[in-house]
């Protein structure tokens, strides 16, 4: 790792002309009526045609299945059946399961993934039948207008997507959201940190990163990464170096956002 | 109080929070606890706020991306989509629906071109035996031929008409489906679609008009006719809509143009699928049946009548000043 360019980009001061240009992203965010934006994930090509496979395969399978059932009875007019039957699976089988599984197919399901309306609800009926009517031309061959329309619009949508004013969004499985620090106990290095040091934004958008990953890092590891901010940070104080420079990095983070909290 | 405090304060109340989204996520309506989705409104409110201090306070990236996720399961419980609403189903498909058909251009362009496309094309087939022979193939001919060289009358046992029923249900409906669908090409996939069907269709008519099969054709394509060419008009007629909402945007941009259009013409196709299905019950059971021609007749007639007194009845009694209003008559 780059140790020099890292701790150089950990310590610089926050550019807001840097954040001119929206960095190139899937991440969706939605204001809610609390006013509060929240972000969903957006779904590529990839998991969605994987979804797609498997929710084919699935039609495939009932519909053999049942027709093999018809042919053994002998029964012509279960085969009336049948056809009209196949004829609101193939059209709206995957319509009527997306509305009662909140947005998920089987398909979708097992590759993670979620149709939710481009306002951030839950899709509707009519949403979902029109998505799902619109299929046949998105995956028509020779150029697969769906997969080129998602990747030409900036939200991944093909073009039932856009027709029904709908997204699909990747299905995050919720992490646990445990406390950044595990180690209770008082900081010892709390004390080494000078009374009314105010570290940059940036600084404390690193340091809870650091904060937040540190768990999965071993003890050697998080000395090793802390120690290249801890000794700048000692250095620009003119204190000694911390023994415990993980704990210097959890305490300056403490201060900082216990300060802005008051 | 500092971050991992808050967090430790606040824990509990979102793992709360996630088993409420969990619960309101089981497909299973009854035993729902007022109580419960109480606090989980409360809950959610909650989370937002954590949310926003969370971001404010420079709380560790995965945190804030937990709680991203988790309002967002809330949110789309909280504010779930509008019920099933059976009046509001009714008025829109006795009286918005037609309003909407018979004031859209798009629908008469559709209903204009398919009976032109269909009338000149049988025109054509009647005057030269060889275009219906061109277009479609002698080997295609002589199978329609073949097919109606015996009376329509009393065809097949019950069995055999169920089984046809279904299959015109699978294919016309199908096909009708498709014509939709393919209007969200700029509404070209909507025009093939029907242009196709008229030529072929108006072929077939003028080279059996010409048969000696004549009899046979007349009397079992009758009874079901006005549904089924109905429906194919109205299938093309919903594509191009939705074609035409990419191109007339009527101010807003072309995406939110064919959003805000996009229901509409679903609707149209919904009822050229009921009218698919419809006729495909009359195909495999009124037109192969043991009836009278008289009465075969009597059902086309009177099918077109109440096609006709559908689409109109409405604008006539709203009046053409309020038909005027919809959107479509700009």
């Amino acid at each position: 790792m780059p140790s020099e360019a890292w701790a150089a980009s950990l310590l610089r001061d926050h550019d807001p002309s840097r954040g001119a240009s929206a960095p190139l992203d899937t991440a969706l965010v939605l204001v809610s009526p609390e006013n509060i934006a929240f972000e969903y994930r957006l779904a590529g090509p990839a998991p969605r045609s994987l979804a797609f496979l498997i929710d084919l395969m699935l039609l495939v399978a009932v519909a053999g299945v049942t027709l093999f059932v018809v042919s053994v009875s002998g029964q012509m007019a279960l085969l009336g059946f049948y056809l009209a039957g196949l004829f609101f699976l193939w059209w709206g089988g995957s319509a009527a399961v997306e509305v009662l599984g909140n947005g998920q197919t089987p398909g979708k399901r097992a590759v993670g993934i979620r149709v939710v309306s481009d306002d951030g609800l839950s899709i509707n009926v009519s949403q979902s039948i029109l998505r799902n009517l619109l299929r046949v031309i998105d995956v028509a061959p020779p150029f697969m207008p769906g997969v080129v329309s998602m990747i030409v619009t900036p939200r991944m949508q093909r073009l039932g997507d856009l027709a029904a004013g709908t997204i699909v969004v990747v299905d995050r499985r919720v992490t646990a959201a445990g406390p950044p620090r595990v180690d209770r106990g008082p900081n010892l290095a709390a004390d080494l940190v000078p009374a009314g040091f105010s570290p940059p934004l940036a600084l404390v958008e690193a340091l809870a990163d650091y904060v937040g990953r540190r768990r999965v890092l071993g003890p050697a590891r998080r000395q090793e990464i802390a120690a290249l901010a801890a000794t700048r940070l000692t250095a620009a104080w003119g204190t000694a170096t911390a023994g415990d420079d993980d704990a210097l990095l959890c305490a300056v983070y403490d201060a900082a956002t216990t300060e802005r909290h008051r | 109080m500092n971050v991992d405090e808050m967090v430790r304060l606040h824990i509990a109340e979102w793992q709360a929070l996630e088993a409420d989204v969990a619960w309101l996520r089981r497909p299973s309506i009854s035993r729902r606890d007022p109580r419960r989705i109480l606090d989980f409104s409360r809950r959610y409110r909650a989370a937002c706020s954590d949310l926003a201090l969370a971001t404010a306070q420079r709380f560790p990236a995965e945190t804030i991306d937990y709680l991203h996720q988790l309002v967002a399961d809330a949110h789309s419980q909280l504010y779930r989509t509008e019920a099933f609403s059976f009046v509001s189903w009714v008025r829109s498909l006795v009286v918005v629906v037609p309003l909407r058909i018979v004031t859209d251009p798009c629908f008469w362009i559709a209903f204009g071109l398919f009976w032109s496309l269909f009338l000149g094309a049988g025109a054509a087939a009647i005057l030269r035996r060889s275009y219906a022979v061109d277009l479609l193939g002698a080997a295609a001919l002589a199978k329609m031929e073949e097919m109606y060289s015996q009376s329509p009358s009393g065809l097949g046992n019950d069995a055999q008409r169920s089984m046809m029923t279904g299959f015109y249900v699978f294919n016309n409906a199908g096909i009708g489906l498709r014509a939709f669908a393919g209007g969200i090409l700029g509404g070209v996939g909507s025009l093939v679609i029907l242009g196709s069907n008229a030529i072929s269709l108006g072929a077939i008519f003028g080279h059996m008009l010409t048969s000696p099969q004549r009899g046979n054709f007349v009397e079992f394509v009758t009874a079901h006719g006005p549904f089924e060419l109905t429906a194919v008009v109205l299938s093309a007629a919903a594509g191009l809509r939705l074609g035409w909402a990419l191109l007339d945007t009527r101010g807003w941009t072309r995406l939110e143009s064919l959003r805000r259009t996009a229901p509409e013409a679903l609707s149209t196709a919904g009822l050229a699928t009921i009218l698919f299905i419809l006729a495909a019950f009359i195909e495999g059971f009124v037109s192969p049946s043991a009836l009278p021609y008289d009465v075969k007749a009597t059902v086309a007639a009177g099918t077109a009548a109440l096609l006709v007194a559908y689409l109109l009845a409405p604008l006539a009694i709203v009046g053409v000043k309020r038909g005027r209003t919809q959107p479509y008559d700009a």
